[in-house]
């Protein structure tokens, strides 16, 4: 018979040797070329397609310039595309499975104040439009009216911010409304189904939405704190590791910006947007991008700045942190300067006051 | 004297002697049970301790515990079990009042079990996250939603349940009723009751179990409140400690639900002569 003591001491030895190995990190120590350049996009394509929109990260990917940028080191690039947004993205970077990401503010501030490690690189997602759609049959016709309500908000996500900012400009909090997560093509279809009362949208309607849905509110060029921000960072261990490479990632993406902001380039950029599945008109009536140069800054302008302040501050305001974030040394400018320096791009993008809307050069 | 003594009290002394052993094998046996678990929690702490993974990933014990004193602290977990529970006792109410009756009529009325028992049977073995879809656009995604699902989870094994019990009294007890001229109430009382009781409760037991299970699937998705939209809520915002703590009060409550129905169960068996 086997010994209960020694079988006891045996799973407890045996589990203690399996758990290490489970969980030891894939960064293993400073090397020039890291094996594998790991990236996680916050958002994926209808039906989860891997595409994603409303950046320019999506360029870098669909022309293939990391790889090509990193295909002579054999460094494999990888890229992962999260239907359930920032907090999938979350997940795995606590997992050690990402070693850059791009994800709106929200998750961003969230993944901080859990302590994981991450550094903040460059702005890749401007002003990011948020709408508040009723069905059209309904009363509700402002924000107001949303007292009471059924209303749908992609929560934890990037939305979430935007969703508290705009419904305190009215006094309302999320406790004065009936507050339902759903994804946002859920809460489309519920919304005409007339399942619930409004939603929230960081994308704008279908077009087939669109005839039977009213939009009582926007967040854009005019109200531009009210927008959702998004932006690229690193790990600290990727970063550490690997300070070359992401010198040259950052290369590569400020490329892709200046080739986005280029007005000849417009249709091309709507093309790549549009693999994600959304067909591009929607896509152009969403962003109704105006200011090209404008929506591809990647800059830390001034706005920035103030606004990455505020949606900290806001964040712990609203209960969406349990402990304050600290933004201060969060993003680490080298990568961005020299990239910026090296394609004689430091003065091309506008800068903006703390307001948004007043240009400084 | 002392033999009448011996023969009243000997079975007696026995009889102690049966039950401290049996007390004793449960005692041991409770033991035997809460090895793994403690077995686990101190791995859990030293995984945690040591940092073999990340506390963002798995949240240790303590930092666990703590995530449950906050919670009770600042009144969220109150406000969440009492939806969740007044979600429970609706959707399993409308269950059992469903569940009892129709299990009767299938039982007693043989055009009800031709008419009504292929039907339910079909969509008893229709797994319940299978009929969420269909249910969605039937009910829309509110309360009544929520209400349907729990009710069905429930009525499956409280139906099955009750038409077998009342199937499986013996046809010598009712003719013996009959021969002793019993009206309708004391045959109840007297033999339907106590033959039926225990396999009904049974169906009760497993129809709560499946009720609970139920609650905290529809509380995950499309939901405003309750533990288990709290649950989704932590793991949206990454408070994995605050979530692994949600899921405890849920086992918790799941047990202390089951325990309940098990004693009243052998209540019930001692107040009409069962066996529990």
């Amino acid at each position: 018979m086997l010994d209960r003591r020694r079988f006891t001491a045996g799973f407890v030895t045996a589990s203690a040797c399996i758990l290490p190995a489970l969980a030891s990190p894939n960064i293993a120590r400073a090397q020039d070329k890291p094996k594998q350049i790991r990236i996680g996009i916050a958002e994926a394509g209808l039906g989860g397609r891997p595409y994603s929109f409303g950046n320019t990260i999506s360029v870098v990917h669909a022309q293939g310039a990391l790889e090509q940028e990193f295909g002579k080191d054999g460094t494999a690039i990888e890229w992962h595309f999260y239907a359930g947004a920032g907090p999938a993205v979350n997940e795995a970077l606590a997992n050690n499975a990402l070693d850059f990401v791009w994800q709106g503010d929200l998750p961003q501030y969230v993944a901080r104040s859990r302590g994981l490690d991450t550094r903040q690189l460059w702005v890749d997602g401007n002003r990011l439009p948020v709408y508040v759609a009723v069905s059209k049959k309904s009363s509700i016709t402002d924000l107001a009216g949303l007292k009471g309500k059924t209303v749908a908000n992609f929560q934890g996500t990037s939305l979430e911010l935007s969703v508290d900012r705009i419904l305190a400009s009215v006094n309302l909090t999320e406790a004065d409304l009936q507050i339902i997560n759903l994804d946002q093509i859920t809460a489309t279809q519920a919304v005409i189904e007339g399942q619930i009362d409004a939603t929230f949208l960081a994308f704008g309607l279908p077009p087939q939405a669109a005839r039977l849905m009213r939009v009582i509110y926007h967040a854009g060029a005019d109200n531009p704190s009210d927008t959702q921000q998004a932006s690229v960072l690193t790990t600290g261990a990727f970063a550490n590791a690997y300070p070359d490479a992401v010198a040259r990632v950052a290369k590569v993406q400020i490329n892709a910006a200046h080739w986005a902001s280029l007005p000849e380039n417009t249709d091309a950029l709507y093309d790549i947007w549009g693999k994600s599945g959304y067909p591009v008109p929607m896509l152009k009536a969403i962003y109704q991008i105006t200011d090209l140069k404008q929506f591809t800054s990647p800059l830390w302008d001034p706005f920035q700045l103030a606004q990455m302040q505020r949606s900290a501050a806001d964040a712990f305001k609203y209960g969406l942190i349990r402990t304050p974030v600290d933004t201060k040394n969060w993003i680490d400018h080298g990568p961005l300067d020299g990239a910026l320096a090296a394609s004689g791009l430091t003065h091309y993008w506008p800068q903006f006051a703390a307001d948004g809307t007043t240009r400084l050069a | 004297m002392s033999a009448i003594l011996k023969q009243g009290l000997l079975p007696e002394r026995i009889a102690g002697a049966g039950r401290r052993a049996r007390s004793r094998r449960a005692g041991s046996a409770i033991r035997r049970g809460v090895i793994l678990p403690v077995l686990l929690l101190v791995l859990w702490q030293i995984t945690a301790a040591r940092g073999l993974i990340s506390t963002l990933v798995l949240p240790g014990p303590v930092q666990v515990l703590e995530a449950l004193r906050q919670l009770a602290v600042s009144g969220a977990l109150a406000g969440g079990i009492e939806v969740s529970l007044r979600r429970l006792a609706l959707g399993y109410g409308l269950g059992v009042a469903i569940g009892v009756p129709l299990g009767i009529l299938l039982a007693v009325s043989p055009l009800a079990r031709r008419l009504i028992a292929p039907s339910f049977y079909a969509i008893a073995r229709v797994p319940l996250l299978a009929w969420i879809p269909f249910l969605m656009v039937l009910f829309g995604i509110g309360e009544a939603l929520k209400l349907v699902i729990i009710a069905k989870a429930s009525l499956t094994p409280i139906t099955l349940n009750t038409e077998r019990a009342i199937l499986g009294v013996p046809k010598a007890w009712l003719e013996l009723g009959r021969l002793l001229c019993l009206g309708p109430w004391p045959t109840i009382r007297r033999i339907l009751l106590p033959a039926t009781i225990l396999p009904v409760f049974v169906g009760l037991r497993f129809g709560l179990i499946q009720a609970w299970s139920a609650l905290v699937v529809v509380e995950l998705l499309a939901s405003t409140n309750g533990l288990g939209f709290q649950l989704t809520m932590s793991r949206q915002l990454f408070q994995l400690d605050t979530m692994m703590a949600l899921m405890l009060v849920i086992g918790v409550i799941g047990f202390g639900l089951d325990r309940g129905v098990v004693t009243a169960e052998a209540y019930l068996a001692r107040r009409f002569g069962g066996r529990a």
